[in-house]
């Protein structure tokens, strides 16, 4: 089918189909003639030409841009190298598509020059098809590049009278007719091309004719000049800010009338403007329902296309972009999503396949969705590829998550096919997803449940041009925070800013929200000012308060995006210029704030982590003498190898210097030293986070992660632990069925003695409560005796017991009940967390207080304390804040009994 | 014969088109005519947090922000800037003086010089004058900078000079 023939839905379908293939074609063009070429965007430019061309049944054109992707996928793969005879394929596939826009035929596209001839056959030929199947297996036989249309793979249910072949120049009429002397019927050969014969109640003309779509007066503007209009109306509202600023107090009413209708009057037509630049998504929906049709029948499957929300719209620069991600995402489902009928029937499901296209739009930005109700995707393929590939290691691999696979699976060259088709399995697709949400600044979400299908949720800002801003100053900076993801500003002396394990959070509802100072956030070390504003804000799973210097207000902006930044700055939507001339940074939340649902479900919903599971994550690495040791992964931040460490003469012989660590200095201790280990040069630096800290531990090697309960985990023995008197170094061990005995080494005694906890004699403000029972389950003998000293203040009776484990067997033999239980978290045989929930379920002591005593960081672990509704968390060691927790937990529950 | 090097082919456009030889600390670079449209004095620079080293900042050039970079990561950016173009797009590239135009004669294949070249930028080609080298940048400096590549080339689909 030729260009003109395609019966389009509109004239703006046309229109984008023509400009998205110029520009590709454009692609193509500078990207073969540059030096080195660029591989990847002319492998991805030939792809989507022939996606394009398909969808749209332009047969010629996809069969030329599939030939020159072949091409391009051996270079790409390295089994052929760029030469000159790549470069000459490319460009007469440029030159051919070129000349099919312009309403000349492909013909040439990617083979060099060829001619056409026009084959008729015998009116009364009996089996045109097999006529046809003859002519082009002959030629094919003499001349294997031969192309004929109806291609040889249509002449199935073909009845036409005459094919036309494309012969290598140079091929005269003699030699085609010598060539063909054996095929029956062939009734004439003659030069150049079919006429085209198409019968087609609407067939709009060639551009130039000019008189294809009279229905509407309108006129085309191209979308840079939007752009540059957007550009002068922005400029416009920075003169009048800047006006404005400069003589405010020299301006009389009269002036100060005029300005503001300037600025009204700019805004109007800036908000004109943009509206002009969206286009409903339909105009790229339509192209689907076809595109998906003939996939379908491509891959021999029965698939429907359901699309709604068409009305939405979305700015035409992102949805230029998006047309080629949408698509891949199409094939993706109906290559490896939807199964084919029997498939489907066996596993009781209709034979045909259902592929769902939704969009919506709410707060500021589009949601499209692509769902299938196929197979699902194949986990367990997926961990057994990027094993192969050597992304992860098989451990790494077996523990990874849905989310960080989906994250494997948008880098560039994957393919879940083994077998390259038509449609798929080349490695182009959700790479191209990938760099369309780092242009965009838009997200992705994958679902996906085996048997019952996959969804995957795009979600893009409406617009990319102005945006309604909350700016701000902080540190150096003037930001720009979009307001639509603004809830709530307030100073940061009414928000209540609290501290929970060591993080500043504020209340929000009944989970505690983590405050970030947004300079540092930016890198910037200076503390946030006390007297500053806290911008809670939430936008998909960045849900935080940002800690800022001063709120400037809300400022409609023009957001220019910086070329080059989005993938080095992924953060940065683009500057900004205000009134006064500052420079604003466009801040996307998204990709600068730490998740923090995300975050929290992932926490809720792995089963290992859950508060109460009595599990723990295990990071196990070796030391000088080659043993396996172990810490639990959420006292550690991360592992790097080995960096420069810089001595610090005087200190504690256990500490070997500091390292700089993103603006942030980190004491290196020498586990080695501290265990009694011979010295040697470490290969990896450890750096954790506990006790409200961050300190780092110099390793001989990472092994890896093992998922261990702790009632796997035995307590010292007890002539072990005698030996080590009050330095005790380790919490216990775990003897593990593929590692082998595992010590844990107990860093919170190491940190205590290098730097030892303060005892304050008495607790200011406090009124002790004499001798009141309060039980302490920790692990630790040093622990217990640093909790002791803490609460001697108090006047308590405190029993201790040496694990979870002896406390609940206490609580079971009805012996009396404290009035408090302080629990430490990491215990053998039994957990605080466990306990704690253990306690808080049964009737007895349901009422009586609870306090975690943990050297556990993050908000995460805040929320897992929620969860098991303990009544304080008190981190690691602060002896006077324990003092004062215990104290005002135990008053209250003695009023209460006293009461009772 | 020795075929010619990619960068003395690209030098070959170089022949027609004077290079434009700009100072940066000790080194003397050439900045292609074709993608440099205005030398102007760097305008005040908006640092930008978190960015590479090559990235100074912002700057605005009559109205437009542009990103600012240097090819001399850690030092002093200099006074002066070249605003570059690449399919469009515009930077600034700050050096320390601009000396003259240049239209050199053809360059040294690239085993000549690939040991000596300046590690902090991307080479393109290199001219061995009486007092010293000129190091060519190549066209696409911007992006070079940036990402260490052009957009989108991997690894494999270079293909080098010699």
């Amino acid at each position: 089918m030729r260009l003109e023939e395609v019966v389009w839905g509109s004239a703006e379908e046309r229109q984008l189909f023509r400009d998205e293939a110029r520009e590709l074609i454009d692609a193509l063009e500078s990207g073969a003639v540059a030096d080195p070429p660029a591989i990847d965007a002319l492998f991805r430019a030939a792809h989507t030409l022939k996606g394009s061309g398909a969808m749209v049944g332009l047969d010629e054109w996809a069969a030329a841009a599939h030939r020159v992707e072949d091409l391009l996928g051996a270079v790409r793969a390295g089994e052929r190298p760029w030469d000159e005879a790549v470069r000459k394929a490319v460009l007469d596939l440029v030159d051919a598509l070129r000349a099919e826009l312009d309403g000349k035929p492909v013909a040439d596209a990617g083979q060099g020059a060829a001619a056409p001839w026009r084959v008729v056959l015998a009116q009364d030929c009996p089996m045109p098809g097999v006529r046809a199947y003859q002519i082009w297996k002959t030629l094919a036989s003499k001349v294997p590049e031969v192309r004929m249309d109806p291609p040889p793979e249509a002449l199935d249910t073909w009845r036409g009278d005459a094919v036309t072949v494309w012969m290598p120049a140079g091929w005269s009429l003699d030699a085609l007719r010598e060539a063909l002397q054996a095929v029956p019927d062939v009734a004439q050969i003659e030069a150049g091309p079919a006429p085209t014969g198409v019968e087609s109640d609407f067939k709009p003309g060639r551009p130039d004719a000019g008189e294809a779509f009279p229905e509407r007066e309108t006129i085309r503007v191209a979308a840079d000049t939007l752009e540059r209009l957007l550009e002068g109306l922005g400029e416009i509202l920075l003169d009048h800010g800047q006006v404005l600023h400069r003589a405010l107090d020299r301006l009389d009413a009269a002036s100060r009338a005029s300005l503001e209708h300037l600025r009204r009057r700019a805004l109007d037509l800036q908000e004109m403007t943009l509206k002009a630049r969206m286009l409903p998504l339909q105009t790229l929906f339509r192209q689907y329902p076809r595109a998906v049709h003939d996939l379908a029948a491509q891959l021999g499957k029965r698939i429907r296309l359901e699309w709604e929300g068409g009305e939405t719209e979305l700015d035409r620069l992102v949805m230029d972009r998006l047309h080629e991600p949408l698509l891949h995402l199409l094939r993706n489902a109906c290559d490896h999503g939807i199964e084919p009928p029997e498939v489907r029937e066996a596993a009781g499901k209709p034979p045909e396949g259902r592929v769902r296209l939704r969009a919506w739009a709410a707060q500021g930005r589009v949601h499209i969705v692509v769902e299938d109700d196929g197979a699902g995707i194949d986990w367990e393929a997926v961990r057994e590829k990027a094993t192969a590939r050597g992304w992860l290691t098989p451990q790494a691999a077996a523990a990874a998550s849905e989310s960080d696979l989906v994250a494997l699976l948008l880098r560039p060259g994957v393919s879940m096919r083994d077998t390259i088709t038509p449609v798929s399995g080349r490695g182009v697709g959700l790479d191209v997803v990938q760099a369309f949400l780092e242009a965009s600044h838009g997200t992705l979400a994958v679902t996906s449940r085996p048997g019952q299908g996959t969804t995957f949720h795009l979600e893009l800002p409406m617009t990319l041009a102005i945006m309604s801003a909350l700016v701000v100053d902080v540190g150096p900076w003037t930001c720009g925070i979009p307001v639509l993801a603004v809830e709530r500003i307030e100073t940061a002396e009414a928000a209540g800013i609290a501290d929970t394990l060591g993080r500043p959070v504020v209340a929000e509802g009944d989970h505690p929200l983590p405050v970030y100072a947004l300079a540092a956030l930016l890198g910037h070390g200076t503390p946030p000012d006390r007297a500053g504003f806290v911008v809670r804000v939430a936008d998909g799973p960045a849900q935080a308060a940002l800690w800022v210097d001063r709120i400037r207000g809300q400022q409609e902006v023009v957001v220019k995006p910086l070329p080059g930044l989005d993938t080095v700055m992924p953060w940065l939507n683009g500057v900004a210029l205000l009134g006064d001339g500052t420079v604003a940074l466009m801040l996307d939340l998204r990709r600068l704030v730490p998740p923090h649902r995300a975050e929290r479900r992932r926490a809720q919903d792995d089963g290992v982590l859950r508060a109460g599971s009595n599990q723990m994550e295990l990071l196990v690495f070796r030391l000088a003498d080659g043993q396996a040791y172990g810490i639990n992964v959420y006292k550690t931040r991360e592992v790097q190898p080995m960096p420069p460490i810089h001595p610090v003469p005087g200190q504690h012989p256990w500490i070997v210097g500091f390292l700089r660590l993103r603006g942030e200095t980190v004491p290196v201790v020498a586990l080695n030293r501290a265990l009694g280990l011979p010295e040697e040069p470490p290969a990896f630096l450890l750096i954790t986070e506990f006790n409200q800290t961050v300190q780092a531990f110099p390793v001989q090697g990472i092994d890896r992660m093992v998922r261990v309960g702790w009632d796997a985990v035995e307590p010292l023995p007890r002539v072990l632990d005698a030996a080590d008197g009050p330095a005790r170094r380790f919490t216990g061990l775990i003897d593990h069925p593929d590692v082998g005995p595992i010590q844990l080494p107990d860093f919170e005694q190491i940190l205590a003695q290098i730097v030892p906890p303060q005892f304050p004699a008495t607790v200011a403000g406090v009124r002790p409560p004499g001798p009141e029972p309060v039980w302490l389950a920790d692990d630790s003998r040093v622990a217990r005796q640093q909790v002791e000293r803490a609460l001697a203040p108090l006047g308590v009776a405190l029993r201790t017991f040496p694990d979870g484990q002896a406390l609940w067997e206490a609580v079971e033999a009805k012996e009396p009940l404290p009035r408090c239980f302080v629990l430490d978290v990491e215990m053998p045989r039994l957990d605080g967390y466990t306990l704690a929930a253990r306690l808080k379920a049964r009737p007895e002591t349901a009422g009586t207080p609870v306090i975690l005593h943990t050297s556990l960081s993050g908000h995460w672990h805040a929320e897992r304390a929620q969860a098991v509704a303990v009544d304080a968390i008190v981190t690691k060691f602060d002896a006077e804040l324990l003092a004062r927790t215990v104290a005002g937990l135990v008053a209250p529950a003695r009023a209460t009994a006293e009461a009772g | 014969m020795e075929r010619p090097s990619a960068a003395a082919r690209e030098s070959s456009t170089a022949e027609t088109a004077p290079l434009l030889v700009v100072a940066v600390g000790e080194d003397r670079w050439a900045a292609p005519t074709t993608r440099v449209v205005e030398i102007v004095a760097l305008p005040p620079v908006t640092p930008l947090p978190l960015a590479p080293p090559l990235v100074i900042g912002v700057a605005v050039l009559r109205g437009q922000p542009l990103v600012v970079l240097t090819p001399r990561p850690g030092g002093n950016p200099g006074p002066v800037a070249l605003r570059w173009v690449v399919d469009g797009q515009g930077w600034l590239v700050a050096v320390d003086g601009v000396e003259r135009l240049w239209r050199p004669g053809p360059s040294l294949p690239a085993t000549a010089w690939q040991t000596l070249a300046p590690p902090e930028a991307p080479v393109a080609a290199a001219y061995r004058l009486e007092d010293g080298w000129v190091w060519q940048w190549p066209d696409d400096l911007p992006w070079r900078l940036l990402r260490g590549r052009s957009p989108e080339v991997r690894e494999e689909g270079r293909h080098d000079a010699s």
